[in-house]
């Protein structure tokens, strides 16, 4: 009797405490990733904070702690200011224009066509190299193919090196970039297009809708999540441009061309100024963090009144 | 709950995987630190870490003579990208390698000196070979931390059978200069290529010119970097600028959009006749036109009789303090700066060497070689500027380029370098 009573108790107990036992194997798990993400992420952040408020060159025994001093002198660097307005306006230009010709070419590829696949390939080619090839090839278009170009047409502008201009070099960037990852949101795009139901279009076609009106009234709302996917991602990539600055401008001419990530690269690397590079990279942490915040509220909340 | 536990294992498992993993990375590191010396018979290994790529297999063919004569040593080459970061990242984690080539006038590397990182060589016998006008140059605040081997410098390219054909002399004043670039346009050639969508050779442009034209600027840039003076208080800087700009009119069409890589091709191709930049880009010119007939002269001053050219230490070894096998390093650095060594090593690079009795044996750098034999040189003026400042002058005189302003320009350079030392 005992005994049975002991081993009822015991189940009675087990059943809690196995419940403990599983929320503790659970948490045992996520562990490593904790660990890992501790030691790599909130270790190194907290870490940056730190190096930010002193005036550390990135690889002396000693440095001074200095407080606040960068975060004041970078507001008023013009170098700094200047790298936030290029990225600002470079991030417009190839969000807006990218989205929009990934999309029109989704449409194009996903309509009826013959070779669908052969060119379905063809335009997602690009994002098969890599950045800094890429780079180096669209160097050499613009110092001897566009020039020639601009010359038989009689386009002053374009009958020189638009990389080697002040006001033009940001466009060269852009239109590498569009051409270069143009074909990732394609994709994403043509498969939300796949998952719009064939019915709804038809039924649209017989009431009589345009193909204008069927395009935003029955395939859009299909598309706003990959419109959100998209986004996020075209934000984000153009925001920390840095490879196709490497590789075709350096910055130039003069500072025209120089990003935020390339700017912080610069002072930390190359000009020693670990510390304030730092800071500047907090500045950018700070104002990225914002607009994802934004982006993700504004987005989510249309993505629910769409279903 | 068993499948829970099992993995509840696997997870606590791999955790420790990794934590081991971790931390196992380092021990091999560590272990040929021990007390290996060579009278054991035992083998000591050390790295030298150099930083020219293009060296790369003259230095291990070198490396092969050195261990035949010293079988106790092993070196092993390492050369990677973006070197001078990759030193300055080692040394500061204290993984410096044995032995090392680095230039003494890097900024990052004075800061290293001043730290006590790097051995002092001054007056040691490491020096005893290297000339002494190389010697002087290479010295960090009155001390010499590195052993120069090979030093670079700049000057006029110039297409040989063009000047022939349009019965050009070398120019021996700045001024025949310009005449001569005038003739060539006259005849309807291009007299120069310029690379200036590059900021960093219109650096080297500037920092060489200012140090060739311009009297005492070294002294003159040091005061302004106290604070003590303005750039504008030297009135000799806006008609240099003036010079500066000038010359582009010699230059092609798109200059600002023309980088190093298209300039040097161009002008193996023959499409000028001159073009300026430092003895590096023989090999290049060699190997993308064998047939183009070129040579080099050095960039005239305004009076033939001042013409000097511009020295900075191109190869140099040195030692980390507190380095591995230090015996064993100092031995291969007296291998690698001996005259023989040296000769192979230039004859493959074609720079002029640093050590005394060695032969340049590159017909296209004959007349800037010649100077550096007869001392007619002078330190690159950079040398003093604290990081970031002479690539700030690069981009600045690009803006110049740009807009031909030079009252801005001047402007410019006085913020990039006003009170510099004492921020």
């Amino acid at each position: 009797m005992d005994y049975a009573n002991k081993t009822g108790g015991s189940v009675q107990k087990k059943k809690s405490f196995a419940g403990n036992k599983a929320a503790l194997i659970f948490f045992l798990l996520t562990v490593p990733t904790l660990l890992l993400y501790i030691v790599f992420f909130l270790l190194p952040l907290g870490m940056g904070a730190y190096y930010s408020m002193t005036d550390w060159d990135g690889f002396s025994l000693s440095y001074r702690f200095v407080g606040f001093k960068n975060y004041i002198d970078i507001l008023q660097d013009n170098r700094f200011l200047h790298s936030v307005r290029f990225t600002f306006l470079y991030a417009v230009i190839v969000v807006v224009l990218k989205l929009f010709i990934a999309l029109v070419l989704a449409i194009f590829l996903s309509g009826k066509l013959k070779l669908r696949g052969f060119f379905r390939s063809v335009y997602f080619f690009p994002a098969v190299l890599s950045m800094i090839t890429v780079g180096l090839i669209f160097n050499q278009i613009f110092y001897s193919v566009f020039p020639a170009i601009g010359q038989a047409l009689g386009i002053d502008w374009l009958s020189r090196n638009i990389l080697g201009n002040k006001s033009t070099a940001i466009y060269g960037i852009a239109l590498t970039n569009i051409w270069h990852g143009i074909a990732t949101p394609m994709v994403i795009f043509i498969a939300g297009l796949a998952s719009v139901p064939k019915d709804l279009k038809e039924a649209s076609l017989i009431d009589g809708a345009t193909p204008l009106q069927r395009f935003f009234s029955v395939t859009m709302p299909f598309l706003i999540p990959m419109l959100t996917v998209n986004l996020v991602m075209a934000i984000k990539g153009t925001l920390t441009v840095f490879d196709y600055i490497v590789a075709m401008t350096d910055g130039g001419p003069a500072f025209a061309t120089e990003s935020m990530g390339f700017l912080i690269y610069k002072h930390g690397m190359a000009e020693m100024k670990f510390g304030y590079g730092t800071a500047e990279a907090i500045y950018v942490f700070v104002m990225i963090a914002i607009i994802s915040f934004i982006q993700i509220k504004i987005l989510n909340r249309k993505e629910a009144g769409q279903l | 709950m068993k499948l829970l536990k099992k993995w509840g294992s696997v997870g606590i498992l791999s955790t420790l995987m990794i934590v081991t993993a971790c931390s196992s990375g380092n021990t091999p590191n560590n272990a040929p630190n021990g007390s290996a010396s060579p009278a054991n018979g035992e083998k000591v290994k050390i790295e030298y870490f150099q930083m020219k790529s293009e060296m790369v297999d003259v230095v291990n063919s070198l490396i092969k003579d050195f261990e035949a004569a010293n079988p106790n040593i092993t070196v092993e080459q390492n050369n990677v990208p973006n070197p001078e970061n990759v030193w300055t990242m080692r040394v500061s984690t204290d993984d410096a390698p044995s032995v090392f080539t680095h230039y003494p006038h890097n900024p990052v590397f004075q800061q290293m000196t001043k730290e006590g990182r790097v051995v002092d060589l001054t007056g040691g016998p490491l020096l005893a070979n290297v000339s002494q006008g190389i010697v002087d140059l290479s010295q960090i605040n009155g001390k010499n931390y590195v052993v120069p081997v090979a030093v670079a410098t700049l000057g006029v390219y110039y297409n040989i059978d063009m000047f022939n054909e349009l019965n050009l002399d070398i120019p021996q004043t700045y001024d025949e200069l310009i005449q001569t670039a005038e003739k060539i346009k006259a005849a309807g050639k291009t007299p120069f290529y310029f690379n200036d969508k590059d900021a960093n050779p219109i650096r080297q442009e500037v920092v060489s010119r200012m140090g060739l034209q311009l009297t005492d600027i070294e002294a003159f840039l040091d005061s302004v970097m106290k604070g003590e003076a303005h750039i504008t208080d030297n009135a000799e800087l806006k008609p240099f600028a003036q010079k500066l700009y000038d010359l582009r009119q010699y230059g092609q069409q798109d200059a600002l959009g023309t980088g190093y890589d298209d300039a040097l091709r161009e002008f193996a191709n023959g499409k000028s006749a001159m073009w300026y930049t430092g003895i590096w880009a023989v090999p290049t010119i060699k190997e993308s036109n064998p047939n183009l007939n070129f040579a080099m002269f050095p960039m005239p001053a305004d009076k033939a009789e001042d013409t000097k050219v511009q020295v900075s230490v191109d190869t140099a070894l040195g030692l980390p303090a507190n380095g591995k096998n230090q015996a064993s390093a100092e031995k291969f650095i007296e291998f690698m700066t001996s005259k023989e060594s040296v000769q192979k090593y230039v004859d493959v690079g074609g720079y002029p060497s640093a050590i005394t009795g060695v032969e340049n044996n590159n017909k296209q750098i004959t007349s800037l070689s010649d100077l550096i034999n007869a001392d007619k040189v002078y330190p690159t003026i950079e040398r003093s500027w604290p990081s970031g400042v002479n690539g700030d002058v690069g981009k600045a005189t690009q803006e110049m380029f740009a807009t031909g302003d030079i009252d801005s320009y001047l402007k410019a350079l006085d913020k990039i370098f006003f009170n510099k030392f004492n921020q």
